[in-house]
């Protein structure tokens, strides 16, 4: 009987050292906190192994220049004038609107006879004589329609100026009114097909100067006042104006620009990537022409992947934003990630389309960069810089 | 009574739970099928694994199916243990821990305690490993080529018994054999780089068959001998990668070749019970997975344990050895060995209704000079057991 007492609890004491050292034993391992390592089993007993990373330097080509007839139209000021490269060409188009939403030729009016009519814009910048013409375009231009033909007004189109007897004219500061012949604005007022806008051209090749004139967006917006020979005096409001920019030379490089809306639209030699590769970096690097940025207030570039491989059509303009860049005048080079656009390209998930940088918020101001295209040297060529993976093998 | 009972099904249920997030990450599970997961509840395992002939009314997590035989009650049990691996190579070493739900059965008389049947769970091969390993570009950009596998191959028998007395005990089983390893890797790159996945899932659909016998030809002896068919997979294979238009899907078969276990068990005294067990499954009849054929070697188990029974309340001491040949060579060839030691213990409840037992083994598997790699691993074993007479509790309940 004693001895049975003795042992029961050296048989607990037993059972709980073993509980113990159990315990003990996890608890050290389990705490253990050894970094971890690179321990790998051997490849070949493993059945599979990790794909093969490559670093390609891939083409770029059929990378080219298109240019939009798209003139700026929401700006609060007009520009006509030669500067950074660009002329200045502001156009007006008349509306003949009434104050209740009639157009002129369902009022009284279409039976008045003009007696005199200017247009009425002021002026500012100007510290000299500032020569411009103005000329008939031949077009009725509304909100968001190209200019065209700017470069091609001849001397039979300037509207003369019947006060003076001249097509020359100069801008004014002090009398803001510019006569119009009479007939040309009767003809305006009685037959809607004969209405047309009207470019103001600076006219001094020499020197380069900007003038500005405060939009259709302002109190001060420019009007055609026109006196009836009953006495009666009517002021028809600009229904539509713009700046349109012109580059005065061809650029030899590609341009970016706003103002004369120029996009650069390119191609990828993506075939040389496979098609199972995965993506983990892609850019495109392009050298920028020194001097050649004009920053403007939002210098952003955009690239995206057009709807349609043909500029000429109007989904080119629109497409899959990919990314965008800011960009500064002491910038020599802008480069725009295009990781996850080259991997969906591949994956057929996105159109194959090439890809187009444009300024964001197009037509909103001037702004330019040139940058270096395949016709460049070695070093200055654009370059896409792609790090991709194969799959990995499993056997 | 069923309150207790109901406890232990919410612990085997906790114990699931836990498996859930199972990971062996011994670096010798990436290999073949994985790492062979420790049969048997923590008693089994004190005494050397594949013993199996331990006659216990509360046995019934044992690997021979005649076992279930002993089982006259309503009967349930789970096991499962925790592991920290330590493995090593010659430039480096990893630890990590992890927890595996190992074996899980429900068993009950079907006709005058002669006639005893069981459906359970019993893991196989665990496959849960990871590793990194550092790249760099041609530009010198760094990157990690991260590898996981998880899943494992499980049974689920169905197991028949028949007691026809001290000298017979017959058991057959059928299995359904399930299993799923998936297998990824990660090219890891720092900063914005996207990174890129590679994924594997294989699943096994098979079964196999197999039956067990034990006998006690003397008193002081008893003797097990238990086999398991070949096992036919067939294996959906789905690939799928980081690029879509690299994905595949196929069908493979993979074939897991018969195991044949011998087990004995011999009472020296009325304290003192020494065990021997082992089996032999050969591997290099192994086919699937597209593993290396000159790789395949026969995997061996060989096991001694004792336990002695320790004062008035005969609290058992268990300790044991266990030689173990893994089913593949290295590369060049060289076979890979796993010696382990165990201790354990156990506790009986609810007066011989219940039980729990534990076990400490410590194993080390293949070395860094002879195999590359190593593995010394710790694992705590835990095993609950617990039986019901439902008969009687309906019979109250009237």
């Amino acid at each position: 009987m004693s001895s049975a007492k003795c042992s029961l609890p050296s048989a607990r004491l037993a059972a709980f050292v073993s509980l113990a050292v159990a315990g003990a034993a996890l608890l050290v391992f389990s705490c253990s906190s050894d970094p971890t390592g690179t321990l790998g089993s051997d490849s070949d007993l493993l059945g599979s192994k990790p794909g093969t990373v490559y670093q390609d330097t891939i083409g770029v080509y059929a990378d080219t220049t298109y240019a939009f007839d798209t003139p700026i139209s929401t700006d609060t000021d007009l520009e006509v004038g030669r500067q950074d490269g660009y002329i200045r060409t502001m156009v007006l188009q008349p509306g003949f609107i009434l104050s209740d939403g009639r157009d002129v030729t369902e009022s009284g009016d279409v039976k008045r006879t003009v007696l005199s009519a200017s247009f009425h814009f002021y002026t500012a910048n100007i510290s000299q004589s500032f020569p411009v013409r103005f000329y008939g375009t031949g077009h009725y231009y509304s909100q968001g329609d190209n200019i065209s033909d700017l470069d091609t007004l001849m001397d039979a189109d300037a509207i003369l100026d019947p006060v003076a007897g001249s097509i020359e004219r100069h801008l004014e500061t002090a009398e803001p009114l510019y006569p119009l012949p009479p007939a040309l604005v009767q003809d305006w007022i009685r037959d809607t097909t004969k209405r047309e806008a009207v470019a103001i051209v600076y006219t001094d090749s020499l020197n380069e100067r900007v003038a500005t004139i405060p939009a259709s967006e302002t109190s001060d917006h420019p009007y055609l006042q026109v006196i009836y020979t009953d006495g009666v005096q009517r002021a028809y409001n600009i229904r539509y104006d713009a700046t349109s920019y012109r580059p005065v030379a061809p650029a030899t490089h590609l341009v970016v620009s706003d103002g004369y809306a120029r996009r650069v639209y390119m191609r990828f030699t993506l075939d040389e990537l496979d098609k199972d590769s995965a993506v983990h970096t892609a850019r495109v690097r392009f050298h920028i022409v020194p001097g050649s940025v004009i920053e403007g207030v939002n210098p952003t570039l955009l690239l995206y992947i057009p709807d349609s491989t043909d500029p000429a059509k109007s989904d080119f303009k629109n497409g899959q934003r990919v990314t965008e860049q800011g960009i500064t005048i002491s910038d020599e080079t802008v480069e725009f990630p295009l990781t996850n656009a080259i991997f969906l390209v591949l994956q057929g998930k996105l159109k194959d389309n090439g890809f187009a940088i444009r300024f964001k918020n197009e037509t909103t101001e001037l702004r330019q960069v040139e940058l270096y295209g395949t016709s460049a040297p070695d070093s200055l060529r654009p370059q896409v810089f792609v790090t991709s993976s194969t799959p990995a093998v499993f056997h | 009574m069923r309150r207790h009972l109901y406890s232990g099904l919410l612990c085997a249920l906790v114990a699931v739970g836990i498996a859930g997030s199972a990971h062996a990450d011994s670096i010798f599970a990436l290999n073949l099928v994985g790492e062979r997961e420790d049969i048997g509840d923590a008693r089994i395992t004190a005494l050397g694994g594949y013993v199996q002939t331990v006659d216990d009314s509360l046995g019934v997590l044992q690997y021979n199916p005649a076992t279930v035989a002993w089982l006259k009650r309503f009967s349930f049990g789970v096991a499962g243990y925790t592991t920290s691996d330590k493995n090593k190579n010659l430039d480096s070493e990893t630890r990590s821990n992890s927890t595996t739900l190992s074996q899980l059965l429900f068993a009950f008389p079907l006709y005058h305690h002669r006639v005893s049947a069981g459906v359970g769970f019993r893991g196989r091969y665990d496959p849960d490993g990871k590793f990194k390993t550092p790249g760099v570009t041609s530009e010198g950009d760094e990157f990690i080529d991260s590898y996981e596998r998880t899943g494992g191959l499980f049974s689920v028998p169905i197991t028949v018994a028949v007691d026809a007395g001290n000298y017979a005990k017959v058991g057959f089983f059928y299995a359904l054999e399930r299993g799923r390893i998936e297998e990824t890797w990660v090219k890891d790159f720092s900063g914005n780089a996207a990174d890129a996945t590679s994924d594997r899932e294989r699943v096994f659909r098979g079964h196999c068959i197999g039956a067990g016998f034990v006998s006690r030809p003397i008193s002081q002896l008893s003797i097990g001998l238990t086999y398991e068919s070949k096992i036919d997979y067939h294996v959906d294979v789905s690939e799928r990668f980081t690029s879509a238009s690299a994905d595949t899907e196929s069908t493979e078969t993979a074939s897991m070749p018969s195991r044949m276990t011998l087990s004995a068990a011999y009472r020296l005294a009325s304290d003192v019970t020494v065990f021997a067990g082992g089996t032999i499954c050969d591997f290099r009849k192994f086919e699937g997975m597209n593993f290396p054929s000159e790789r395949l070697a026969e995997e061996k188990i060989g096991s001694l344990g004792v336990e002695y029974r320790l004062g008035q309340k005969r609290v058992p001491l268990r300790g044991s050895f266990t030689y173990e040949q893994l089913p593949y060579t290295m590369p060049d060839g060289q076979n890979i060995k796993r010696i382990a030691f165990a201790v354990g213990s156990g506790r009986i409840m609810r007066g011989g209704r219940g039980k729990v037992d534990i076990a400490l083994q410590f194993a080390n598997t293949g070395s860094v000079n002879n195999n590359t790699y190593s593995d010394r691993s710790v694992r705590f074993f835990l095993s609950i057991t617990g039986s019901e007479d439902w008969k009687r509790q309906r019979g109250r309940q009237q």
